[in-house]
């Protein structure tokens, strides 16, 4: 059952953040952008996180 | 009436997050070889997500609607349920329960009770968990379905009938590390989806010192001294000095001891999650683990219910809760607070994390639902001894059986509006006796069979008897109590009632199982009882292991912050 979470994780969070900074973007709401960078670094955190753990060989 | 539109970014994030759902499940099915696969993850998961779905089953979208009407309507004191019962609970089971859970490689807790005892207290644990899991299961249906038919205006069949295929997709491809995997999305969606609400909530009240203010106000509009919905013990000398209505010794005894300890350390719903990890380390952690975000979670589900009701009483930037019946409707907090907060994109992923909080604490049970039904119940009374692929099958069958009685429940709850006070009932008459059962038999190994067989039943009376005999103030006799006749002693609150309940159920357990124990003789010599109690199995090894990994000692630095809270808002 070898399936990294973070991956998946990662992933979402990524997208729902690049979805949430675009709205802001269009609708010039600072608080839907801010929201959107944070969701989208968590991301990026996750997606990291999971592609060193799979250089290291450990899978979480 | 709150009502919400969804703007095409809206639906983007919720089609996001279904379409990742399911293919984690895809995923997963590639992956998944047996019924051990399936129904305990191969034992293989990492402690920090098994950590997370361990409090990621307790936090369906009923606990976060329901905790931030709490907070609304008794303030800080709702804390309780997250601080002091709930991590002293958690830290219990992670030092001294888990070890006997994990290692005596039990499947399940009825099957504990097998090993511990005999099959008849297994069975009995197993029907009566089998129940409550369905119900609860079908509440969470019952309640988002009609969540979303009020604010979005989507139809309540077809809500019930969409989210429980998806439900039920996911778990049929991936089992119960499906189930964990999409409780640890549903973890952090609920924090991206309410810490923006927490932090516009604050600035709309004033910041934190605005909120106190205006919390005396609301506190002393309503008879109480002003402190009374920031403070979390401080007024508990007496029940009609608090709005919750309970005394510091129910609070302790019911809701710290019996009640949060039962749940904690029995319910199969979340101890499965720690029994799905890696090893004995991973799942001694796995709970104490848990227990920091529990501590911090007020700030994101009590915290938005305080906002809205200092908004509310204070008439501050145009919010207002929904009114029902001349009082606000404290159960539309949550929708209240986004359709007011939230611009478009931000109220999608505030409505995925309730979705997501729904669909996983429907997942939760019923991947509970599939191993007691497969292992303690089919294996033990109907197929002893078929192939691995055939319990697999069953499994995955009972999968398919357990979110169609759910819908039904889901149905059946429609009917009644006071469903969700017969299921805390329930979970009094149930975990409240079973924890009493536990204690005894994992920590003295004079508990014999027929003790906590007989135990349990009469622990079940105690609660029976007890409820039937009481009523909460301004209560008919009926379902809320006094059905016996008489009305011996009338609670100021139904959760004074209730935590009162569990604690003579307990009481009658605990006395019971002791008093039979000792008039009966043991059927199980030491030898059998090895790794099963205290006293009898050598404690795991815990040398060349860092202070903060060791669970004592984490346990205890958990404690100690836990401590802390309790002292800043007491």
């Amino acid at each position: 059952m070898h399936l990294d979470i973070r991956l998946p994780l990662g992933l979402m969070f990524a997208s729902i953040g690049v979805v949430l900074v675009v709205t802001g973007l269009s609708s010039r709401m600072a608080v839907t952008i801010y929201s959107g960078v944070g969701v989208g670094i968590f991301g990026l955190l996750c997606l990291f996180l999971a592609w060193r753990a799979r250089g290291r060989g450990r899978v979480s | 009436m709150v009502t919400l539109s969804l703007s095409p970014a809206d639906y983007l994030i919720l089609a996001i997050y279904f379409a990742f759902v399911l293919g984690i499940g895809v995923v997963l099915r590639r992956k998944l070889s047996g019924s051990a696969d399936f129904f305990e993850s191969g034992r293989s998961l990492p402690a920090w997500v098994c950590a997370l779905g361990f409090i990621g089953a307790n936090l369906g979208a009923q606990e976060v609607m329901g905790m931030a009407a709490s907070g609304a309507k008794y303030g800080a004191m709702t804390a309780h349920f997250y601080w002091l019962p709930a991590v002293s609970a958690m830290v219990f089971v992670g030092v001294f329960m888990m070890p006997f859970y994990y290692g005596s490689r039990a499947r399940s807790v009825p099957e504990y009770l097998k090993l511990r005892f005999d099959e008849r207290t297994r069975t009995f644990n197993a029907a009566t968990f089998a129940v409550m899991t369905i119900f609860s299961s079908g509440i969470s249906m019952y309640a988002l379905g009609r969540l979303l038919n009020l604010i979005l205006g989507w139809n309540f069949h077809l809500c019930l009938a969409a989210c429980g295929a998806v439900v039920l997709v996911y778990i049929l491809l991936g089992g119960l590390t499906s189930a964990i995997y999409n409780e640890v999305i549903q973890f952090f969606l609920i924090v991206a989806g309410f810490l923006p609400l927490v932090w516009l909530g604050l600035i709309a009240v004033g910041g934190w010192d605005g909120l106190v203010a205006r919390l005396k106000v609301v506190s002393v509009a309503r008879g109480y001294e002003e402190g009374a919905w920031m403070h979390t013990w401080a007024n508990t000398g007496n029940p009609a000095e608090n709005p919750m209505g309970i005394e510091w010794v129910g609070l302790t005894m019911g809701l710290g001891f019996v009640l949060a300890f039962g749940y904690w350390c029995t319910d199969f719903l979340v101890v499965q999650r720690a029994m799905a990890a890696e090893n004995m380390a991973a799942a001694r952690r796995t709970p104490i683990l848990a227990a920091i975000p529990k501590m911090l979670f007020p700030g994101l589900v009590i915290l938005p219910g305080m906002i809205a009701i200092a908004l509310h009483t204070a008439h501050v930037g145009g919010f207002s809760l929904p009114q029902n019946a001349g009082e606000p409707d404290y159960n539309m907090t949550v929708p209240a607070l986004l359709a007011h907060f939230f611009p478009s994109g931000l109220l999608g992923l505030g409505l995925t994390a309730l979705i997501a909080s729904f669909m996983s604490g429907m997942a939760g049970n019923v991947t509970a639902f599939n191993t007691v039904w497969t292992y303690d119940i089919y294996q033990t009374h109907v197929k002893p001894g078929a192939s691995d692929a055939h319990y697999l099958f069953v499994g995955r069958l009972a999968t398919v059986a357990g979110i169609a009685a759910s819908i039904g429940a889901a149905y059946f709850a429609a009917r009644f509006n006071n469903i969700m006070d017969v299921l805390q009932l329930v979970f009094a008459f149930v975990n409240a006796p079973l924890f009493a059962t536990f204690l005894l038999g994992m920590f003295w190994r004079r508990t014999t069979s027929a003790g906590a067989f007989y135990g349990l039943i009469l622990g079940t009376v105690g609660a029976a008897c007890h409820h039937g005999l009481t009523l909460p103030t301004h209560a008919v006799p009926g379902i809320k109590g006094g059905w016996l006749g008489a009305v011996l002693h009338a609670y100021p609150s139904e959760m004074a009632q209730n935590f009162w309940t569990a604690i003579w159920a307990w009481l009658a357990c605990f006395g019971a199982t002791l008093l039979v124990s000792l008039a009966t003789r043991r059927t199980k010599s030491d030898d059998e009882l090895r790794g099963l109690v205290y006293g009898l199995t050598e404690r795991p090894a815990e040398s060349g292991v860092a202070w903060y990994a060791r669970p004592a000692s984490l346990g205890g630095a958990v404690l100690v912050a836990v401590i802390l809270l309790n002292l800043y808002f007491w």
